[in-house]
């Protein structure tokens, strides 16, 4: 029983991080702003 | 050098393409270094030296120097000191750091510092050689003593303020007038002259390394020895690690109660890691060639002459720094673009750069070779599975090449680019470098990619291990009442029931579903399953495949992913990896794009969802279409 338990945390667990790292990289805000002033010229072309 | 700051540094321009900062105490106060993008001058051409102009220009701006260090190659001087010019001009505090004294020494260059100490007198100037730390305590002794004195400022242009970035007749005569204040300061003549005498030794090397032929050949002759040395040293300690590997999953389930958490970490993680450690021996020799090529100074002559070859397919010149790092991993391939400053040239660069065969791709390959490339000699000397592995290097180069030249002639290009790059003098390579190098290179695969691996190794095991309502349970009941398991003996009969569990688990279903349409290419389901997982990342084909082989073989002992994948046979009774199928998948991984984190940065660094869509919509063609063929070719 405590093993079915572990191995449901787990999983569940695999599956969190996966979707957080797919949020991460392609959603979530930028954390460092150097690439910004490159960002905001690319937006003026 | 003062903050111990473990940042990749190149000995070619276009490595730092953004700011990077550390920090260091002195005296108990702590300071914050940043360190900007390397540009001959505040005015940018390209969209990294950008950063530097919108920082030093801006008063306000949050990252606005307290003082600046200004860090010049003493072995060409004149320059470097363009920018020191600029800066000291527009009156911010200044030190001027000589660096690489040691090579203009060799050289034979002199440089009379008390000189430019007079003609600057407000300006300390410090000589060192960061390699080796030479200077670091006079250079922090410096930046602790300094006080600005404005009453001995003395502009080399009197009133100079930045002028706009679209003043470019502007900019080119306050650079022309700075080049013959700095020509009178530092007499270049003198220098050059001396220089001429002492180089001889680099520029006869030269003649024979950027040779129009024998530099190719050199180059190509070098790219084969690294490959064969790759094959044949990496195995010992590949199959040490692999056998670590199978011991350690025969050892949990052994001393491990029976259940699901047993199963989970012997058929699941170990196998799923375990097949990705095992390619560290060869990640850690590519890198370690790649970094002695680099810092010897090697690699910026190779940039050099194939910037010559790249020119009749259209491309910068300077896209070459992006192609080439993208071969260690395309993520900062596609951010060193930045050094391009045309926009279209830039935009094409990203666009190829994932085909340049990354290091992601080494395990597969090396897996897939191993499996269907027999084990011969060719021509005496060569190893027929090294000449595959450099086969597939130089079809992504080649295919990169003929992308570009369709994307040249769809998109219509502005301005003509060039390529301005210093060479380096030959060096020795830095050992401490060298090792920094492989095993910053060695811990993102182990660690960044590690963890992706651990979490799909898991959900792929869950997703093998259940299925949908009592499915699983039919399955191996009606597999029991089959003749052929009636006939088997015990270890068949487990094993049997085993592949029906698998047949019947979500995974299985998944899989079933998307056979259709990769059965022409050679693949079953299963190879279909480890396929779609890798569009995470490439290496994770390998743990996916460790994994639903290991789930398949249960009951069965412990074996080597290798030796199970030769024994796997498809329903007609006939070997599933064969050369035909075999090389169909490698030629799948060298075009398809596989790589989340890659398309995250092309969407980040193009500030689109297009481009990013495109590039995968077209190399996703390219390889479902290269694989079919040589399918066909080869079946």
């Amino acid at each position: 029983m405590w093993q079915s338990i572990f191995v449901g945390i787990l999983v569940s667990g695999a599956l969190a991080y996966i979707v957080h790292r797919l949020y991460k990289q392609f959603f979530a805000k930028e954390e460092a702003c150097e690439g910004c002033a490159v960002r905001k010229t690319m937006e003026s072309n | 050098m003062l903050t111990g700051l473990r940042q990749h540094v190149g000995n070619f321009a276009g490595i730092t393409v953004e700011k990077r900062s550390g920090h260091f105490s002195l005296n108990g106060t702590q300071h914050e270094l940043i360190d900007f993008p390397g540009t001959y001058s505040i005015y940018p051409r390209t969209r990294d030296e950008e950063v530097v102009y919108n920082v030093i220009t801006e008063p306000k701006h949050e990252d606005f120097p307290d003082l600046a260090l200004v860090v010049a190659d003493a072995g060409n001087l004149e320059r470097n000191l363009l920018l020191f010019t600029q800066i000291y001009d527009l009156g911010l505090p200044c030190i001027l750091v000589l660096n690489m004294w040691d090579i203009a020494e060799k050289r034979g260059i002199k440089i009379n510092v008390e000189e430019i100490e007079k003609r600057f007198p407000n300006v300390p100037v410090i000589t060192t050689n960061a390699r080796v730390g030479f200077g670091k305590a006079r250079l922090l002794e410096a930046i602790q003593e300094f006080s600005p004195k404005p009453d001995l400022f003395k502009p080399l242009i009197p009133q100079f303020s930045a002028l706009k970035l679209e003043d470019v007749k502007g900019q080119e005569e306050e650079t022309k007038l700075r080049y013959t204040e700095l020509k009178a300061l530092l007499r270049t003549d003198e220098h050059e002259h001396a220089a001429g005498k002492t180089d001889v030794f680099s520029r006869k090397l030269d003649k024979i390394l950027v040779h129009p032929i024998f530099g190719y050949l050199i180059f190509l002759s070098i790219l084969l020895i690294v490959f064969q040395f790759i094959f044949s040293f990496a195995s010992i300690p590949m199959d040490w690690i692999d056998g670590q590997f199978v011991n350690l999953a025969s050892l949990v389930s052994e001393k491990m109660s029976p259940g699901m958490l047993n199963d989970l970490i012997a058929q699941g993680i170990i196998p799923g890691i375990g097949g990705v450690v095992v390619f560290i021996p060869q990640i850690a020799l590519l890198f370690f060639f790649i970094s002695i090529l680099e810092e010897s100074g090697y690699l910026a002559r190779v940039v050099f002459i194939m910037d010559r070859l790249m020119r009749p397919f259209g491309l910068n010149g300077k896209s070459v720094v992006p192609l080439m790092s993208s071969v260690a991993c395309a993520i900062p391939g596609v951010m060193a673009a930045r050094t391009i400053s045309d926009w279209k040239e830039r935009l094409i660069t990203i666009l190829v750069s994932p085909l340049m065969s990354c290091s992601a791709r080494i395990p597969v390959y090396t897996l897939l070779i191993a499996l269907v490339i027999p084990k011969q000699t060719v021509l005496g000397i060569f190893n027929l599975q090294g000449i595959v592995l450099l086969g597939l290097y130089l079809l992504g180069i080649v295919m990169a090449l003929l992308v570009s030249i369709v994307l040249k002639s769809m998109i219509k290009n502005r301005e003509k680019g060039f390529l301005l790059l210093e060479l380096p003098g030959y060096k020795m390579p830095r050992w401490s470098n060298v090792g920094l190098n492989v095993l910053e290179k060695v811990k993102i695969f182990v660690l960044d990619a590690g963890k992706i691996i651990l979490s799909i190794s898991i959900i792929l095991w869950a997703a093998a291990t259940f299925g949908p309502g009592n499915s699983i349970q039919k399955a191996e009941d009606s597999c029991k009442k089959s003749s052929v398991y009636k006939k088997a003996n015990a270890e068949e009969q487990q094993q049997l029931i085993a592949a029906k569990r698998l047949e019947a688990s979500y995974i299985g279903l998944f899989g079933k579903g998307i056979e259709p349409v990769i059965r022409p290419l050679g693949y079953d389901w299963k190879i279909g399953v480890s396929l779609i997982t890798s569009f995470a990342a490439r290496e994770v084909f390998v743990g996916s495949l460790a994994t639903i082989y290991a789930v398949q073989d249960d009951g069965g002992e412990n074996k080597r992913l290798i030796e199970r994948l030769k024994a796997e046979k498809s329903r007609h009774g006939k070997p599933t990896f064969t050369l035909a199928s075999g090389l169909s998948l490698m030629i799948f991984y060298v075009f398809a794009m596989q790589c989340m984190a890659t398309l995250a940065v092309v969407k980040r660094e193009t500030n689109s969802w297009k481009w990013p869509i495109i590039q995968t919509t077209y190399m996703g063609v390219l390889a479902y279409l290269g694989a079919f063929i040589v399918f066909q070719l080869f079946s």
